[in-house]
């Protein structure tokens, strides 16, 4: 294929991709007045500060953060070891367990809604954010064990063997050599879990209760009817609250790029 | 594992040797996340089924046996038949659209062309953008009074923008945005996927059947196609499970109206059993998403299971 077609191809994706993202950003500094217009006659600030006005905002972007990185933080650091025993120290029935894992993962969230409330109301976690970081974790890991699994089994085998045969303990190994190399992969996979837990809508407004512990998704989800706002004011809600994400995917591109290929070969 | 046989003889005596500490060491790294997959993902599964066969509400506290009684009355109700129907409608019709789109893409990003480094990344962007945001631009998109595709129509006189399409409003129409929301949603990550799969076929194959005289569609159908089936299985299999499980797009764009037209099953059991406070009956009807995942997920192992061994 030539670079032309394949430019043909690409475009009218590329369009279709970034036309409603690209119309909500422009809409976002459309004076409320003219909305009945085809185009703004001029563009306006106004409508961001009335998004932030009140704190509602910003306050979501924080909880958002605050839960997406336990999540990531938390399911690397149960999934990493996990991987590490599958890929290099032969755990009977690893590939089994792999497997067995990611199936359950597969499993309707909607299913384990009801119970895990109940569970979160008897723990009194219920409308907390470390209630919402427990569950995320759970459907988080399976998906960081296979791809780190796959980022052990890419480092060459004579590492380990190396380390050990210097003196190191298999977990000595694991922290000391295998860990600092797989950190790429450490990388890509707590991002995806990042990106995961801040775009995720059904638990959030299943467990969340109180306005003031509102994720990103449920806030936007709620806004136009909670507070009767013109829509410019939720377009440029929504366009503020999305820049944290997209400027970390900016930053990290390339790795992300890599972690989901990289899951998808093992596959 | 290129280990000579000396090398290996070498090796074998130290290594029976390291295998029970190692593999006890392997079990302690492991069980945590075992067990908390287990705890938190197992364990809840088994009290959605239990759920579902008792009398539970928000508000109760006992537990009383019921029987199949949850799943007859949420079988006799026509909701959710027609939420089942949706249900297959919306995953099959998005998933076709998104494999033949990232099939397509996933061929024209292979190319190395000026600026493919941008147009991946934009590509990607839909997917780490948070869905609720795409949802809502969507929805703008497609507003009864201020769409902007209306405007564009009717400019090219092929709407009357005094009696616009109704995009979410009509019960054919709004099914099928949002089809294409979604598919819109899901492009982006087969996309990635299948540029794996596709940069893992040897160039060499390919370059020796056009070479052999065979053209872009056949070289395209008879070899390229055939050697990404395991890959594209893996995508279809992500693919369909995530469609079938998710209601974001549906919640977002038309909360499942108008008159249930767009209601799909995660959607109704989450508008029965969280919105509606009846645990029991939402239990019910998502243990109906189970059955269905299994099949699915066991035959396109079976499938990319056979297409690797032949």
């Amino acid at each position: 294929m030539s670079p032309r077609s394949a430019w043909t191809i690409a475009l009218p994706y590329l369009a279709f991709f970034l036309l409603p993202l690209g119309w909500l950003a422009l809409t976002s500094f459309w004076p409320d007045a003219e909305l009945a217009r085809p185009l703004p006659s001029h563009l306006t600030l106004e409508n961001h500060a009335a998004a932030l006005s009140g704190g509602g905002l910003a306050r979501a972007v924080l909880n958002s953060l605050l839960v997406s990185g336990a999540t990531a933080a938390l399911a690397l650091a149960l999934a990493a070891p996990a991987a590490f025993a599958v890929a290099r120290l032969g755990v009977r029935g690893g590939r089994a367990l792999l497997g067995g894992a990611l199936a359950i993962s597969m499993f309707p969230p909607i299913a384990t809604a009801a119970p895990l409330y109940t569970a979160l109301r008897a723990a009194r976690l219920l409308d907390t954010l470390p209630g919402l970081v427990a569950p995320y974790t759970s459907f988080s890991v399976p998906l960081a064990l296979w791809l780190l699994t796959g980022t052990f089994r890419a480092l060459p085998v004579e590492l380990y063997r190396a380390a050990r045969v210097d003196g190191c303990t298999p977990l000595g190994a694991f922290r000391r050599v295998l860990l600092p190399l797989a950190a790429p992969g450490l990388a890509t996979a707590g991002l995806l879990v990042f990106v995961f837990a801040w775009n995720e809508l059904l638990y959030a407004v299943t467990f969340l209760t109180s306005p003031s512990r509102r994720t990103v998704p449920v806030a936007l989800a709620l806004f136009g009817g909670e507070f009767r706002d013109p829509f410019v004011v939720l377009a440029a809600a929504s366009t503020l609250a999305t820049a944290p994400v997209v400027a970390i995917a900016v930053l990290f591109q390339r790795r992300v790029v890599a972690g989901l290929t990289a899951g998808a070969v093992k596959g | 594992m290129a280990v000579t046989g000396a090398a290996l003889e070498r090796e074998a005596p130290r290594r029976r040797r390291r295998v029970s500490g190692a593999t006890r060491l392997g079990v302690a790294l492991f069980s945590p996340a075992l067990v908390y997959i287990l705890a938190l993902l197992g364990l809840p599964l088994v009290l959605a089924f239990l759920y579902s066969v008792g009398d539970v509400t928000v508000g109760s506290v006992g537990y009383e046996f019921v029987g199949l009684e949850n799943f007859r009355s949420v079988v006799e109700s026509p909701s959710f038949r027609r939420a089942l129907v949706n249900s297959f409608v919306f995953t099959i019709a998005s998933q076709v659209i998104v494999i033949v789109c990232a099939n397509a893409l996933a061929l024209a990003l292979r190319e190395r062309f000026r600026g493919r480094g941008l147009v991946r990344f934009l590509i990607l962007l839909p997917w780490v953008a948070p869905i609720s945001l795409g949802a809502i631009g969507w929805k703008w998109i497609l507003d009864s009074i201020y769409s902007v595709v209306n405007w564009v129509l009717a400019k090219m006189h092929l709407v009357n923008l005094f009696d616009p399409p109704m995009w979410l409003g009509r019960p054919a129409l709004a099914m099928a945005s949002v089809i294409a929301v979604h598919s819109w949603r899901m492009i982006p990550f087969s996309t990635v996927i299948l540029l794996a799969g596709l940069t893992s076929i040897p160039k060499e194959l390919p370059e020796a059947a056009a070479v052999d005289g065979a053209g872009f569609w056949r070289t395209h159908f008879e070899i390229t196609l055939p050697m990404m089936r395991p890959i594209i299985n893996v995508a279809l299999l992500f693919g369909v499970v995530f469609t079938f499980t998710d209601m974001t797009v549906v919640y977002i764009l038309t909360r499942g109206g108008p008159y249930d037209s767009t209601q799909v099953l995660p959607s109704l059991a989450f508008q029965t059993g969280v919105l509606g406070s009846d645990l029991a009956e939402g239990a019910a009807i998502s243990m109906f998403l189970v059955p269905i995942l299994v099949a699915v997920a066991a035959l396109m192992l079976r499938v990319a299971h056979r297409a690797e061994v032949v």
